[in-house]
């Protein structure tokens, strides 16, 4: 507290006014501790009280009641135990304090000690700073450790003794409200005991190595709970931090009646929360300028030793990875396909990685980089494309198809020339039957042709015998009859010509559609044939998405269109499924805007986001391979934002890729 | 959610402790312990129509005129006033209490319960005459912290009186 003498001087001030007292309560207690002493002392006293009281034999009495009254008082210095520790604390209290601060002394020495043995760079600046401030080596380390940890804050209305907000690291055993209780209750107390009227306050409160530190207005407390020693700017500190709240939240705190708006509740809580971590901050210990000076020289020549060590092991790897690229110049069968050089400095060796055409080319650049650098050459990544064996696939499967489409086009042609037979012995069964009709037909007019004859020859025979006038009524009626029917033979023969048409006709129209049919089926073949390669090789359908797919983004990992990306994440999913052994590049960009550490962090973040959703559709992780390559192959033009720049993409990872 | 103080007031052995214990924590023990200062729990009443975290301040019993007790009432949203269906002498007691409280805060509500109701049985007593319900014109509670009787209704009408109130 401001104005308090120090313990040392107040004690020295105590001992001149007091020594007097102090040595009395000694003899006093020397003489109590004594038992026959004490007796010898009671006796006589008791002595002088029976001769006053004028009773006989007093001293005979006095030997039998002295025991029983030393025993009380023995009982009663049991009873006041805590009286009695209060009463000697001024001597144990000093007696503690130079024992606890010999221990200290002693623990340093010995920590000293120890330190001397080893030399680790923190100690070696430890050491440094204790020859430059002339303190132990221990205690300098001591120091440097953390010494408070505040645990929690707590704003509350003095009056009602109602907690107004605790931010708190961690949870608190106590409940807020009853701790809050607690503290003005004891304020209180404090303030009616001492009887203060308003001029001063409890600052602290400390049991073991917990402590309470308080600032009290009128209206407001605010106590700040922690554990070890607490820094000297403390008290300063709350009673700033209180007078902040006080002008920042007086309004709503002043008739705070329990509860709080939400507003205000989360500015407080904004408030105390910086309160709490200044104070943590406090309770840091500081390094002195000089050890960070010590610190930076030594910085700096570990810098430049690194930077010297650095340039020429850059020169070595340089040369090594030429040599690398000289040999991998050798095989020209491996030029345009993609081959990596990369030094690996764990066991300083080139390791060349990648793709080449067919086997005959990986074994010749493999003896190029073993003339090359001999053991110094890790060429276990490298890998064929197996160009030759795909070509030879390839022929297979086309073998395969052309066998599979011959097929088909036999099937269809052998159906459509059983369907045209069909359809001709139907024509020919309908002819047939027409036929069949008109010559039924012609055999009824030839036998009615014969009756009508033989009728004309009676009539003649009938007018030869006379019947010339039969003959005359009758004969105009024959030649009409003769008439009429030579008409409907004509016209039958008519029909039979029609019907003979008609049928020729239709076979013909048959013959034409049957021609288009197969023209247009041959058609339908060459445009369904590449459809059916594709299909039935899934990694090549799994290629053509890759190359065509994209999820653009609206801002940060914000998809821009969810619905069509869950589509296009399950159609590569299921595709992947039918594709064991292929793995998945996905590829976050970003448009140039902002800085370019977080374009590529975002474009990381958003082929992250990517990933996630393949791995949620059932693809597993280990086949999916994320980069962020913030705004290279931009797809906008212009230095400004685009949506078309916010985009992942993907890619099939290369065979033999680690 | 919001919080109210509560301050428990009465003579010396009137069963303030009690009755809180009771309510908070459905206890009762016949054992005697002095308050020495004061105690403060916290509750929330399940039953109550409206959630309301009280926080009781069981208040060491004594004469209205005792050194702290105005400390403590200080910033009480309302009071349990107690007096002991056993000793009518706490009665007179429970009015000083109910005039304390009321000169520090007034227009702030009160309950008063007269606690032992369980060994009152057999006596004489009036309600409606003793000293507080002549001064308040309402007769106490008679409430017993051993079997819980009336207990509950005690706290639940002086929270429903203290949000009727707005405080």
């Amino acid at each position: 507290m401001p104005g308090e003498l120090p313990a040392d001087d107040a004690e020295r001030l105590r001992l001149l006014l007091l020594w007097r007292e102090q040595e009395r309560l000694d003899r006093l207690e020397a003489r109590i501790l004594d038992a026959a002493a004490a007796r010898g002392t009671v006796r006589e006293v008791v002595v002088d009280a029976l001769k006053d009281a004028q009773v006989a034999d007093a001293r005979r009495l006095a030997g039998v009641i002295a025991p029983a009254v030393v025993s009380s008082i023995h009982a009663e210095i049991r009873n006041s135990r805590d009286m009695m520790v209060d009463a000697l604390y001024p001597i144990t209290g000093r007696m503690v304090s130079a024992a606890v601060r010999d221990a200290f002394q002693r623990l340093l020495i010995e920590l000293d000690r120890r330190i001397a043995g080893t030399l680790p760079f923190e100690r070696i600046s430890a050491r440094i700073e204790a020859l430059m401030t002339g303190k132990p080596v221990a205690q300098v380390l001591l120091r440097r450790n953390p010494s408070f940890l505040a645990t929690d804050v707590l704003l509350i209305h003095r009056s009602t003794g109602l907690l107004i907000h605790r931010e708190a690291d961690g949870a608190q055993a106590l409940d807020g409200d009853v701790l809050s209780g607690l503290l003005t209750a004891i304020l209180g107390f404090a303030a009616d005991a001492f009887g203060a009227d308003g001029a001063g306050d409890v600052k602290t409160l400390s049991f073991g190595a917990s402590s309470v530190h308080l600032a009290a207005s009128p209206a407001l407390l605010l106590a700040l709970r922690g554990e070890g020693a607490a820094p000297q700017a403390i008290a300063a500190t709350l009673d700033g931090a209180l007078a902040d709240l006080i002008e920042a939240h007086g309004a709503a705190l002043g008739d705070f009646s329990g509860t709080l708006d939400e507003a205000a509740a989360e500015r407080i809580q904004l408030d105390l929360r910086a309160l709490l971590g200044l104070v943590q901050a406090l309770g840091r210990p500081k390094r002195k300028q000089t050890g960070a000076l010590i610190m930076l020289a030594l910085l700096a020549a570990g810098i430049a030793g690194f930077l010297g060590y650095g340039w020429y092991e850059r020169s070595r790897v340089a040369g090594l990875e030429a040599r690398a690229h000289a040999a991998v110049a050798e095989v020209p069968s491996a030029r345009g396909w993609p081959v990596i050089v990369q030094h690996r400095s764990r066991d300083d060796r080139v390791v060349v990685s990648g793709l080449v055409a067919d086997q005959a080319s990986l074994v010749a650049l493999q003896a190029a980089l073993a003339r090359q650098l001999g053991d110094q050459a890790d060429a276990t990544g490298l890998a064929d494309a197996g160009t030759d064996r795909l070509a030879a696939a390839v022929a297979a499967a086309e073998g395969k198809a052309a066998a599979a489409v011959t097929m088909l086009r036999a099937d269809q042609q052998q159906a459509l020339t059983a369907q045209e037979a069909a359809w001709r012995a139907a024509l020919a069964t309908q002819d047939a039957a027409a036929t069949q009709r008109l010559t039924a037909v012609a055999e009824r007019l030839e036998g009615l042709e014969r009756n009508v004859a033989g009728a004309i020859g009676m009539v003649e025979q009938a007018a030869g015998s006379g019947l010339d006038a039969l003959g005359s009524r009758f004969g105009g009626a024959l030649s009409d009859l003769g008439g009429a029917l030579a008409q409907l033979r004509r016209e039958l023969e008519a029909d039979i010509a029609r019907v003979a048409e008609r049928s020729e006709g239709r076979a013909s129209d048959l013959a034409s559609a049957l021609v288009d049919y197969s023209r247009e089926l041959q058609t339908l073949d060459a445009r369904v044939r590449p459809l059916e390669d594709i299909a039935a090789d899934p990694q090549r359908l799994l290629a053509e998405a890759v190359a065509v797919a994209a999820v653009f983004f609206s801002d940060e990992d914000v998809l821009a269109d969810p619905p069509h990306t869950t589509e296009l994440v399950e159609q590569l999913a299921g595709l992947l499924a039918e594709v064991p052994g292929v793995r998945l590049r996905i590829v976050g960009f970003s448009d140039p805007t902002g800085r370019a550490g977080l374009n590529a962090s975002l474009s990381q973040a958003r082929a992250d986001r990517v990933r996630g959703l393949l791995t949620a559709a059932g693809v597993a992780p280990e086949r999916l391979l994320t980069v962020g390559r913030a705004t290279e192959r931009r797809l906008a033009a212009g230095t400004g934002p685009n949506p078309r720049d916010r985009r992942v993409e993907f890619e099939l990872v290369r065979v033999g890729e680690p | 959610m919001a919080a109210r103080k509560i301050v428990m007031l009465g003579g010396f052995g009137v069963g303030k402790t009690s009755l809180v214990r009771r309510y908070v924590l459905g206890q009762f023990d016949a054992r005697y312990k002095v308050t020495l200062g004061v105690n403060i729990y916290k509750f929330t009443d399940p039953g109550a129509d409206e959630p309301l975290d009280l926080v009781l301040w069981d208040i060491e019993g004594g004469e209205a005129k005792a050194p702290l007790l105005k400390t403590y009432i200080m910033g009480a949203a309302g009071a349990v006033i107690v007096g002991d269906a056993t000793r009518p002498d706490t009665h007179p007691l429970m009015v000083d209490h109910l005039d304390l409280f009321q000169g520090l805060l007034p227009g702030r509500p009160s309950v008063a319960a007269i606690n032992k109701g369980d060994m009152a049985a057999g006596r004489a007593l009036d309600l409606a005459a003793t000293p507080i319900a002549v001064a308040t014109s309402e007769p106490p509670r008679l409430t017993s912290a051993l079997s819980g009787t009336a207990v509950p209704d005690l706290f639940r009408d002086l929270s429903r009186r203290i949000l009727a109130a707005g405080l």
